[in-house]
């Protein structure tokens, strides 16, 4: 069902297009991964979903209808440059930021209690956000883009400048989030959490939407897949067997006269092929089709886009 | 509006807690009690009597300069030859301030010798030689004429010129010092401006630089984000006001009962010699004292302050929270404040023209544009506005209203385009 919809969405600043005739869709329930150079207008695309400002041109539709400004608390927002009130107290500023997003006190209470048992905060509340280390200061904005409990969660570079430890914390809270119904827009440059996380990619660039697409499906379409092939036998029987219907990309020396083999195929070639050039010189252990990974997509991607430009 | 007043309250509870505001509500008034508790403690120290040992050893004087005792200043003529160095050394003139040598030949070369251990200051040294002087006319008289003192003394008396206004009388030179008190208030709404106005500036510009802004925008229009801003510190500055007030008005009180607990006990005031009359009783003598503790009408002036010290602080806060927005790092504020606050800083140069000619074209004009009304408008209603220009007042106060609304609106759209702007 979908929660979001963006249609024709233009804006520029002076002279410099930041966004242009982009349309995304969204649904309900899913994690959506947010993804472009740097400079590409990803902000700018969250900032009017936000209604922080305004596009020139184009509508924005949330549950099927024009969104309002009351309709940005339903939305949780973790911008990629946040800061906190240094001087508050933990415990006041999501009191603040809560009731800033319309909820009453008591269910501001309600919630802060319970984001400090689950992120493990408790005994911080009372503490000024100056004093926290900067993992609890993240998890503090983390909890008060969420803490009234939005339909729609958009979460930009939420990984970054987090440690290891917390940063596996807040990947857990994201998949809790989704289970629990939530709809999630991830804009990050961190591509394996992308890999990990989304169910859904648009990759922007130079203020265009470049592709859209379900991650599974985008992997599926690349057009020259890879094969990893894991062999016994020796590597140059294996090398002149394929001959000119294959292109080895990389291989790796196993030892005890193992090795592994990445490679596209050819001049029409199939799996079955590949089996019946190598069968009779090699004992063959494994083969598998490597799917690209979100990270080769997004370069590939961009790549034949500059490619194209510059063609 | 329930955005505002949460981000009101907040920027009101930050400022309250800070131990800047803390320190200020206190130190500031105390400052200003320091510096009122001095020029009174100086004025007190000019009014202590002198003593003034008068040799006369030609006899002229027949013993006294003055025929009835003066509080300020005691003569005892002595009519021996007494040299500069028996004055100072002497045990017999310790208790003498001033030794006044009245020579033999004084009626011809008309001049005599004042000396002091300590300076008396230009009024008492202009109280002594009138007092001689007029001694010496009064003996010259009666060699002269068969005529009495007293006919001379009407003769001679001097013009009193008052200045008043014609409808209401009013004493020009109190209107003046009045103006003073006006320029006082004048320095208080600069002093709350500058610093008020620095902490939104500087509030605003902070909040862009540590990225908290984009945050509170998520949820709240950045033009609400600013009225609460300015409205939050504004508050904290009313309080801060109201806490000045109160303790300068108990400190006031707590002088005046330590300090002058006779002075305008109106028998104090009794000039001790019909020429005392024409120098300055004690009660003139402490001007000042008499201006702080008499001539302030403190709740009309505490009425006006309210409004303009708003107005203007509001006024210029907008200002100051669009230049803000527009500014990245936190460094570069300090060299925008005195340009900002720069038509204030010329107010408080021109309110002495003010005083001088209240109704003046220069003080109409500048009581109308609103960047220096507050501060010249203090001015002028301390001295008191006639009727037929009330207007002028009503005029000043709805340019520098609706001024605050389109500065605003100004304010906010420049809010609005340059908070999310870091470069």
């Amino acid at each position: 069902m979908e929660l979001l919809r963006l249609e024709n969405i233009y804006k520029r600043f002076g002279q410099n297009a930041a966004l242009r005739d982009v349309n995304i869709s969204v649904s309900k329930g899913k994690i959506y991964g947010l993804l472009g150079p740097n400079g590409a207008g990803k902000t700018t695309l969250i900032r009017i979903i936000n209604k922080i400002i305004s596009p020139d041109q184009g509508r924005i539709l949330l549950n099927g209808r024009d969104m309002i400004q009351e309709d940005v608390f339903s939305i949780g927002y973790l911008p990629e440059e946040r800061g906190l009130y240094h001087k508050m107290k933990v415990k006041d500023y999501l009191m603040f930021i809560g009731r800033l997003k319309n909820m009453s006190k008591q269910d501001a209470s309600v919630a802060i209690a319970d984001w400090a048992s689950k992120l493990k905060f408790q005994e911080w509340q009372n503490k000024k956000i100056g004093e926290l280390s900067k993992g609890m200061a993240q998890k503090i904005q983390f909890v008060a883009a969420i803490l009234n409990a939005p339909d729609l969660i958009i979460l930009d570079e939420p990984f970054s400048g987090f440690d290891p430890v917390n940063a596996e914390v807040i990947r857990k809270e994201i998949l809790i989030l989704k289970k629990e119904g939530k709809t999630i827009i991830l804009s990050t440059h961190n591509m394996s959490s992308v890999e990990e996380l989304c169910d859904h990619i648009f990759l922007i660039n130079d203020s265009e939407k470049i592709l859209d697409g379900n991650v599974a499906d985008l992997k599926d379409q690349v057009e020259e897949k890879v094969y990893s092939i894991q062999f016994k036998g020796m590597m140059m029987a294996f090398a002149n067997a394929l001959w000119a219907g294959y292109e080895i990309i990389e291989k790796k020396d196993l030892g005890n006269d193992r090795a592994k083999v990445w490679l596209k195929m050819r001049k029409g070639n199939k799996i079955n092929d590949l089996f019946d050039a190598v069968k009779n010189v090699v004992e063959i252990e494994a083969v598998q089709e490597e799917k690209p990974t979100i990270n080769e997509i997004f370069i590939s991607t961009i790549q034949k886009m500059e490619g194209g430009a510059d063609e | 509006m329930n955005k505002i007043l949460l981000i009101t309250a907040r920027e009101f509870k930050e400022k309250l807690t800070s131990k800047s505001f803390i320190l200020m509500t206190f130190i500031g008034p105390l400052l200003i009690l320091a510096f009122l508790f001095l020029v009174f403690w100086i004025n007190m120290e000019s009014t202590k009597p002198v003593k003034v040992v008068v040799s006369d050893p030609a006899m002229l004087l027949n013993n006294y300069v003055l025929k009835k005792d003066h509080p300020d200043i005691q003569f005892d003529v002595i009519n021996e030859q007494i040299n500069r160095d028996d004055f100072e050394n002497n045990e017999l003139y310790a208790d003498y301030d001033l030794l006044l040598e009245v020579n033999q030949k004084i009626f011809q070369n008309n001049t005599a010798l004042l000396f002091y251990r300590k300076d008396p200051g230009a009024k008492r040294e202009a109280f002594i030689q009138r007092a001689l002087e007029k001694r010496l006319e009064e003996i010259k008289f009666a060699e002269l004429t068969q005529l009495p003192y007293s006919k001379f003394q009407e003769l001679k008396k001097p013009l009193n010129l008052k200045t008043a206004n014609i409808k209401t009388e009013e004493n020009a030179k109190i209107k003046r010092m009045s103006g003073w008190v006006g320029w006082f208030f004048s320095g208080i709404i600069f002093l709350f401006i500058f610093i008020f106005g620095f902490q939104v500036l500087r509030g605003v510009t902070e909040e862009k630089s540590n990225r908290i802004v984009e945050v509170i925008v998520s949820a709240v229009q950045p033009v609400k984000l600013m009225y609460g801003k300015i409205l939050g510190i504004g508050l904290a500055a009313f309080i801060q006001f109201l806490i000045w007030t109160g303790v300068i008005i108990m400190g006031l009180l707590l002088i005046k009962s330590t300090m002058f607990p006779d002075l305008y006990d109106p028998e104090n005031w009794k000039a001790g010699d019909a020429i005392a009359t024409e120098f300055e009783s004690i009660a003139n003598q402490n001007e000042f004292v008499s201006l702080v503790y008499n001539q302030v009408n403190y709740s009309v002036m505490l009425s006006w302050f309210f409004v303009f010290f708003v107005l203007g602080y509001l006024l210029y806060a907008s200002i100051f929270a669009a230049v803000g927005a527009k500014i990245s790092r936190v460094s570069d504020v300090q060299q925008f404040l005195i340009p900002l606050t720069l038509p204030l800083i010329f107010s408080l140069f021109i309110c002495g023209y003010v005083i001088q000619d209240p109704q003046g074209d220069l003080a109409f004009w500048f009581s109308q544009i609103p960047l220096t009304s507050p501060i010249i408008n203090m001015v002028r209603l301390a001295m008191g506005i006639p009727p037929e220009n009330a207007w002028e007042i009503y005029s000043s106060i709805l340019i520098l209203a609706g001024s605050f609304v389109g500065m605003t609106i100004w304010s906010g759209r420049i809010y609005k385009k340059n908070i999310l702007i870091s470069k």
